[in-house]
């Protein structure tokens, strides 16, 4: 069962940067909603989640977020102390939007950017030496995402809004030669040469959405986001004298499904605002880091958001979110052994608008959210392990999950987004 | 979809000289439900200060090498040995498998570490009986 070890991970710049849709990396007042969005007027938020949105845009912004998560999910083995699979999640991320410039039809026309940078790598991609070792789905590598998102949102007549957007991952193109040259040093050990090649490309991923607003106060949103994915692959060749072994890495992540989210927002009374998203994720799709599918497949979930936000006076909101998220992991009777389970979504956040205040034309929202990661039991299949000696009679189990496992956990997370008009109020064109 | 962007990406420089940790098990396999009744030898004597591509003489100079032993899945008890020591010799209870780690550390500080796994054999489905754990 022993596979190729190997973590690859690529430093990241110390540059300061903003968020694209990265799984932890939304702006506060998303993250205090539980991401009950789809429908609501747009901000920076809107350039990952609902381009559709952008068209309510009524003047340039620009904001800046930073968060921090604490990780603490637990596996323990059926009658066993369990051991913590905690660590900590943090990045730094904002977006940018504003009107084309040019004549009355293309000013209706919004552009955001957007961009999310975990603290610790651009991109890493872990491949454990042993499937069976426990392995974090909604957590492990791509909770710490690198993206970049850009979107086109267009304001059309009767409270319609159209936008396509296109999200940015790394690729990375790797290629290893591992040689032997026996005039090069004095022992076995100096004359071993090995070339690495490293190249960081860009793949995309494209989304869509609309938000339709009959009335100020009522409106429905529709997005789809296609899936991100994560490669690292090339050639892993080794070629000393006679020995020439030709083989490939070929390491994947999925970053995040296919969804399609539909959304409702209403303001009943002034100063209230309720939003609610339905979301259908893709998760058959999910291929282990080897690209394999998972035996048993994961499956596609429906999850389900509502968020409330209240403006008691003009500078100040707050802000509350719950969220359901099924887990896509089907009971884990073979090999794998993947952490991970039903999760409720809270947020809490708040935000003042100091431009209201006549303080300074900025606004900054606080936002905490708990994900709480429902315990689980799994039980082992005997006949769906492999036999771990096939060179010996009678047929033996080493599988680490077995007999069986339970999980648990959750993760606490903060933030903080600071956003800056960047001109005055325009009205629509 | 592909752009065309690229750039190169550096991965750091080579890691500081390790030791190389190497654990044999003797039987590799007990019988399901073993009952601490097969003694299970663990051994890290093929670990090594440097890890190279050919059998090199240990230095008889060098600081020796320190071991440590985690052990965890089934329940054991020892009988013989240390949990910091070269070698030792475990009993399980073996009803499910023994999950054995070891650290090895020289004396500049380097640490490997390995993973063995000390399988238990099920019964033969038409005898009931386990047919196959090593001598």
């Amino acid at each position: 069962m022993r596979v190729l070890l190997c973590t690859l991970i690529v430093l990241a710049p110390a540059a300061a940067s903003a968020q694209a849709g990265s799984a932890l990396g939304e702006p506060s007042a998303d993250a205090a909603l539980a991401n009950a969005v789809t429908a609501r007027p747009g901000d920076t938020g809107a350039i990952a989640r609902n381009p559709g949105a952008l068209g309510d845009v009524d003047r340039p912004v620009l904001s800046l977020t930073a968060h921090a998560a604490d990780l603490d999910l637990w596996f323990a083995r059926t009658d066993e102390g369990g051991h913590e699979m905690g660590r900590t999640v943090a990045g730094v991320g904002g977006g940018l939007v504003g009107r084309l410039p040019g004549p009355d039809w293309l000013r209706r026309v919004r552009l955001g950017v957007g961009v999310h940078l975990p603290t610790a790598h651009v991109l890493r991609l872990s491949a454990p030496p042993r499937e069976d070792r426990p392995t974090l789905v909604a957590y492990g590598d791509r909770a710490a995402r690198t993206g970049a998102t850009a979107a086109l949102g267009v304001e059309l007549p009767f409270g319609l809004g159209l936008g396509v957007g296109l999200s940015l991952t790394p690729f990375l193109r790797t290629s290893t030669v591992v040689g032997y040259d026996a005039t090069r040093g004095d022992t076995p050990d100096d004359n071993v040469v090995i070339d690495v090649e490293n190249e960081l490309l860009i793949e995309s991923a494209a989304m869509a959405g609309l938000r339709f607003a009959p009335i100020a106060e009522v409106a429905l949103g529709l997005a789809w986001r296609g899936q991100q994915d994560v490669r690292a692959k090339g050639p892993n060749d080794t070629r000393a004298g006679a020995v020439v072994v030709d083989a490939e890495v070929d390491f994947f992540e999925l970053f995040a499904p296919e969804e399609v989210a539909a959304g409702l927002y209403v303001e009943p009374v002034g100063g209230l605002r309720l939003s609610g998203d339905v979301v259908w994720a893709r998760w058959s799709r999910f291929r282990t880091i080897h690209d394999r599918r998972p035996s048993p497949r994961f499956e596609d979930v429906v999850a389900v958001r509502v968020g409330v936000e209240w403006t008691p006076t003009r500078f100040y909101r707050v802000r509350a979110g719950w969220g359901f998220e099924p887990s896509p992991v089907p009971e884990q009777t073979g090999v794998s052994s993947y952490v991970d389970g039903d999760r409720h979504v809270i947020g809490l956040g708040a935000g003042v608008d100091l431009e209201e205040l006549d303080v300074a034309r900025l606004r900054v929202d606080l936002h905490a959210r708990w994900h709480l990661v429902e315990r689980r039991r799994h039980t082992k299949d005997p006949a769906s392990l492999p036999d771990a000696h096939a060179d010996l009679p009678g047929r033996q189990i080493d599988n680490r999950g077995y007999p069986g496992f339970a999980t648990g956990g959750g993760l606490g997370q903060i933030g903080v987004t600071v956003t800056f008009p960047l001109g005055a109020r325009e009205e629509h064109p | 979809m592909l752009a065309a962007a690229a750039f190169s990406a550096a991965c750091g420089a080579p890691p500081e000289s390790a030791p190389s940790a190497v654990v044999t098990s003797d039987p590799e396999s007990v019988c399901l439900g073993d009952g601490f009744a097969t003694p299970i030898v663990l051994d890290a004597s093929d670990s090594a200060p440097r890890l190279t591509l050919v059998p090199a003489p240990p230095d008889p100079d060098a600081p020796p090498l320190r071991y440590r032993w985690t052990l965890s899945g089934s329940r054991w008890v020892l009988v013989e040995g240390v949990l910091d020591g070269e070698r030792l010799v475990v009993a399980i209870e073996g009803d499910r498998p023994l999950h054995v780690e070891l650290s090895v550390s020289d004396a500049e500080g380097g640490t490997a570490t390995t993973d063995h796994t000390v399988a238990v054999t099920l019964p033969d489905p038409a005898s009931g009986r386990c047919t196959g754990s090593d001598p």
